[in-house]
């Protein structure tokens, strides 16, 4: 269910709409009618998927009707495989069509997945082109990223390129959470780390630290830059290596870009969380009356989550390790 | 609480049983998942503490959900068929009298089914769940079909699809399916190992759940997975403390009036209201809610004219957002307005202790 705005309308115009629903309700239980008695007779043909396809176009979210299609191609597959590419085709366009009118249909991007898998000659560069274009009219589309890792792994492209590709589109807008997030499960793939004990590679994670500093300082208001990091700084294996020095003392650089930011931007929530958040990992005993004069300025900032930063607060006065790995 | 606009409540109530008898030419697209609408009016009446204006209809509309099951054949063959179907217009034989609107039919007949009939496991959940707030004693469930049906759609990751003929399989049927044997309390049909690692396996770098491994975190994916690993008991060997923190912090963050569905989504949207608070209610951390600013703006959804309640202010009022939105108030506990609801069931809790009584009597 989308929304949609209130409009109001004439008594003129509702009959004419009153009219034109009544019209195409007649062709839709007649369409409907024709499609389940053929299927019950076996007809699987192209006067099905004539039918169906004519529905679909209307109302993409009736996921019988898909798989009525599905059974036809697969019908199609074990009797005539060589006309298979034909009707690949066809759904390809079929779906196309109705993620324009629903970008968001579940049916009609999990069919167009389901179809590639059963032509012979897909043209994956086609399939890029069409995941680019939903992208740049909605970034966030999680069936469009779903589909682009499936085409990804069907082609087998390689992950670098699609790092590129999720590189470049945080250049363009640093602030796009789906683009973080599709990193966050290419580079340990890519960058696996040796020691097994941080999250990438080292030369790799200090890279994409300084990417993440890009996108903070440029929006520091941003979410997705914040969460992001704070996968980079603070996911570590429950080792006791806060002893380890090297880490020190990358948490020590971002505290120190921390707080030339917290000079910029003095109530920004996000800021001080993170200060608070480094202090603690850095020496959370020691640190301990800063950090909870920063949790009480946080009460202040971001008033909706008092509740939450009280509990925050008292956690940490309960804590009584010099360095612990807190959450 | 003054600053927030007026509860009408009675017209949401109206607006609800409108939705039984029809719906808008806007809302077309749902046809074919009625017994799903038919759940967010029902329930939503319960919320509402206005199921009575169902009583005169009752045991009509417990039959009307019958009629959407698809039954075994006398041989108990294709089993895994069985479940409810959404909808009585994309089925292929209605021998008996099928009626198209809720308290109109007075034949109590069956739909028989036929081999190519299969059911939507959300629907299967939708209709269960329906009848226990109806007060039915579930009494004509095909119990052993309907495990059936859902040990059929369970995949060897864990996750489950929607139908047997194949549809995409994610966190959202994960959770119908543990609700579903959690009603029927029966777990044999599937396998909760794989289905809670399926789970822990869709947990994103950011501490949420997504659609499937490799998926955003999404507040009401995430739902669906925390409630489904309470609903099967392994929530706390699932997640560690640390994991539970770093979920509850992500969840309190969705805050910005009500509640956002992803960082950086805006505005926000009012189903968001259930999904949030209900997930921080299972991990006990609901208290860190601001009720009041999530009040003000479910008020702010309202429909002056129609009633129920609309995704966005200012917009059109439909089933899903006007139920949502309500229950979002009763896990914020806002009972001077609704009823109280089981956060993981997301029935309420008068509808959960029938249930309750009826299991006891079973065993």
């Amino acid at each position: 269910m989308h929304g949609r705005l209130k409009v109001r309308t004439t008594a003129e115009q509702q009959e004419i709409k009153a009219k034109e629903r009544a019209k195409k309700l007649a062709v839709y239980k007649v369409a409907m009618d024709r499609i389940f008695s053929k299927r019950k007779s076996g007809e699987l043909d192209d006067e099905i998927l004539k039918i169906t396809g004519q529905v679909l176009t209307e109302n993409p979210d009736i996921s019988t009707l898909w798989n009525i299609r599905k059974e036809t191609i697969v019908k199609i597959k074990n009797t005539t495989p060589d006309l298979v590419d034909n009707y690949v085709s066809k759904e390809l366009t079929l779906t196309e069509q109705c993620i324009r009118v629903n970008p968001k249909s579940y049916n009609s991007w999990f069919h167009r997945s389901w179809v590639l898998d059963k032509g012979s000659n897909i043209d994956f560069q086609a399939e890029f082109l069409l995941c680019d274009k939903c992208l740049e009219l909605d970034e966030r589309n999680f069936h469009c990223w779903d589909y682009r890792r499936i085409i990804v792994q069907m082609s087998k492209t390689p992950l670098e390129n699609e790092l590129q590709f999720s590189t470049n589109k945080i250049t363009k807008n640093f602030s796009n959470y789906s683009s973080w997030h599709y990193r966050s499960e290419l580079l340990p793939r890519i960058y696996p780390s040796s020691s097994g004990d941080t999250l990438l590679d080292d030369q790799k994670l200090a890279e994409e630290c300084n990417l993440i500093q890009n996108a903070i300082f440029t929006d520091p208001n941003d979410q997705s830059a914040w969460f992001y990091q704070r996968w980079l700084l603070f996911t570590k294996k429950e080792t006791n290596s806060t002893e380890n020095s090297g880490f020190l003392s990358v948490l020590n650089d971002e505290l120190e870009s921390c707080q030339q930011l917290r000079d910029l931007e003095p109530n920004n929530k996000w800021v001080i969380l993170q200060v608070c958040e480094l202090l603690r990992r850095i020496d959370s005993l020691g640190n301990k009356k800063e950090i909870l004069q920063l949790v009480s300025q946080l009460t202040k900032v971001d008033p909706l989550r008092r509740g939450y930063y009280a509990y925050l607060g008292s956690k940490i006065e309960e804590e009584k390790q010099k360095k612990t790995i807190p959450e | 609480m003054d600053d927030c606009k007026e509860f009408t409540k009675e017209k949401h109530a109206k607006y609800f049983l409108r939705c039984l008898n029809a719906l808008p030419s806007s809302l077309v697209s749902l046809d074919s998942i009625r017994l799903s609408i038919s759940f967010f009016a029902i329930s939503g009446l319960d919320v509402l503490g206005r199921l009575d204006l169902l009583d005169k209809h009752r045991e009509e509309y417990i039959n009307w959900i019958y009629l959407f099951q698809i039954l075994p054949n006398q041989d108990d063959e294709s089993l895994e068929r069985c479940g409810f179907r959404g909808s009585l217009a994309a089925t292929l034989s209605l021998e008996s009298h099928s009626p198209s609107h809720v308290g109109r039919s007075v034949n109590i007949g069956t739909v028989s089914s036929h081999p190519l009939d299969t059911s939507h496991i959300t629907m299967t959940y939708a209709a269960i769940n329906t009848l226990l707030i109806l007060g039915d004693d579930l009494g004509r469930l095909q119990r052993k079909g309907i495990l059936a049906g859902v040990k059929a759609l369970q995949l060897e990751n864990g996750s489950f699809a929607a139908t047997l003929e194949g549809s995409e399989s994610d966190v959202r049927f994960v959770y119908c399916a543990c609700s579903i044997c959690y009603i029927l309390q029966d777990w044999s049909a599937i396998n909760i190992e794989t289905t809670t690692n399926y789970i822990i396996n869709s947990i994103s770098y950011d501490g949420a759940i997504g659609q499937d491994k490799n998926q955003e975190g999404h507040a009401g994916l995430t739902f669906c997975g925390i409630a489904a690993l309470s609903l099967m008991g392994t929530l706390d060997s699932a997640l560690n403390l640390k994991q539970k923190a770093k979920l509850v912090r992500w969840l309190v963050s969705r805050q910005q009036s009500g509640f956002q569905g992803r960082p950086n989504k805006l505005p926000v949207d009012t189903c968001y209201s259930f999904w949030v608070p209900a997930t921080l209610k299972i991990l006990g951390a609901h208290q860190f809610i601001d009720r009041k600013r999530n009040r003000q703006f479910v008020l702010d959804t309202q429909c002056n004219v129609v009633g129920g309640l609309s995704k966005w202010i200012d917009h059109s009022s439909d089933p899903l957002h006007s139920y949502l939105g309500l229950a979002g108030l009763s896990v914020c506990e806002d009972t001077d307005l609704v009823e109280m609801i089981h956060p993981a069931l997301n029935v309420t809790m008068r509808a959960f202790n029938h249930w309750k009584k009826l299991t006891s009597e079973f065993i």
